[in-house]
């Protein structure tokens, strides 16, 4: 499903029962769907976010590019969610073997002990510092891990970059997202019939 | 269309006390031949060329009532401009060099010709500037403002009517056919007569078909009005 699929699928969702006479057309409706689609994106993936059982199905591969350890968590993570996360290194497969989120920032940093040195771990600093520490080292942040690193963790649906790409989602999120979408816009069809 | 501008000439002409003749037969055969030149067109008060100026004259206002309104007549105008880039003036002369006239007509994207549909000015400028590349759907929008063009497309085709008095008055000369439609060839002779007074010659006729001339503009004013 492209965006502007999507786009479509939701306006005659919304249009189901209503007066055909009376309902806005596409181009009165289409720039309020546009400016619907970050907000409704954010509702469904926080419903999702809200059910560990289906947690998974908003679970997007992101590549951080790292440097001494550093890198940038991408905006779409749900922070929230990052117990449901893990890394990898497509270079080095014992790092998705062996690793750990630490969710305390000054644990990240403190020593750390015999059975965790052995771990490669990562935290959250703030709202987009991503910090990863590789097992047999202790932190130092002018020296560490330098490369990509792939973060999998559920993830707010990316609003595609034009209107031809697709909706990276499941099918089943895909359905939501055009309901969620139908949904908020008949709620302004709806308020400004009642105006 | 397919009516002689000769038909309108020589029907001016006969009001007018201008086709040549002393007799019924000179007349008739004044009347009735093709083309009309100075030999069977004239009169002192009104000669071969002011008769045609007349025929010009009505035709105008013709072209000026239609122009300005939303009559599906405006397509014997028909012509497109050039493509125009967003923000830029709506061209005042076709793509082929025919003078626009009157009011901007339908738009189309100039790459796959759709038709773009009209929207607030404030709505065209928010998506076609776009900050932040936010909105990506496409949209087939544009507004006026005065003379000058919005749109969300990277270059949109205008639709307008055109005219050129040069030109038809060469058709006329030639013996050619009216631009306007067949059923107009008696509101042109109205309209022509109207304007058709010397001095205190003709004026009263003049005065009564003006407003026979007034009836057949009406036609152009509701959908004028429906467009604006």
């Amino acid at each position: 499903m492209t965006y502007a699929e999507m786009i479509d699928r939701a306006y005659f969702q919304a249009l189901r029962g209503m007066d055909a006479n009376t309902a806005p057309n596409l181009d009165d409706a289409t720039t309020i769907m546009e400016a619907l689609v970050p907000t409704v994106f954010q509702e469904v993936a926080l419903q999702y976010a809200g059910d560990p059982d289906q947690q998974s199905l908003l679970r997007r591969t992101h590549t951080i590019s790292m440097s001494n350890g550093a890198g940038t968590l991408p905006d779409e993570v749900l922070s929230q969610c990052l117990n449901n996360a893990s890394v990898a290194d497509p270079a080095d497969i014992s790092v998705g073997k062996f690793q750990t989120f630490v969710p305390q920032y000054p644990d990240f940093i403190g020593p750390r002990d015999n059975i965790q040195i052995q771990l490669n771990w990562w935290t959250c600093k703030g709202d987009t510092d991503f910090l990863f520490l590789e097992a047999n080292e202790e932190y130092d942040p002018s020296s560490g891990f330098t490369g990509d690193l792939e973060l999998t963790a559920p993830s707010v649906p990316a609003v595609p970059a034009t209107a031809s790409d697709p909706v990276v989602v499941p099918e089943e999120v895909a359905s939501d997202l055009v309901e969620a979408l139908a949904d908020s816009l008949r709620r302004e069809i709806n308020k400004k019939a009642a105006a | 269309m397919g009516v002689p501008y000769r038909f309108i000439q020589r029907a001016l002409a006969v009001r007018i006390n201008a086709i040549t003749g002393t007799t019924t037969a000179q007349l008739e055969a004044a009347y009735t031949t093709s083309p009309l030149t100075s030999t069977q067109v004239g009169s002192p008060i009104f000669s071969f060329t002011p008769i045609i100026d007349l025929v010009m004259i009505a035709e105008g206002r013709f072209v000026t009532a239609i122009a300005n309104s939303a009559h599906p007549d405006r397509s014997y105008l028909r012509g497109l401009t050039s493509g125009v880039a967003n923000e830029a003036a709506i061209p005042i002369v076709t793509s082929g060099g025919v003078p626009v006239v009157g009011v901007p007509g339908n738009v189309y994207d100039a790459a796959d010709r759709t038709p773009c549909v009209r929207r607030p000015l404030s709505e065209v400028i928010t998506r076609s500037r776009n900050s932040g590349s936010f909105f990506r759907n496409e949209t087939y929008w544009y507004a006026f403002n005065g003379r000058t063009a919005y749109h969300t497309r990277t270059s949109v085709i205008i639709e307008v009517c055109a005219y050129s008095e040069a030109a038809q008055r060469a058709v006329l000369v030639a013996n050619g056919n009216m631009l306007l439609p067949d059923n107009l060839e008696g509101a042109l002779v109205d309209e022509g007569l109207r304007q058709a007074f010397r001095d205190d010659e003709f004026t009263l006729q003049a005065n009564q078909i003006g407003q026979v001339a007034d009836k057949w503009l009406e036609i152009y004013r509701p959908a004028a009005a429906a467009a604006a």
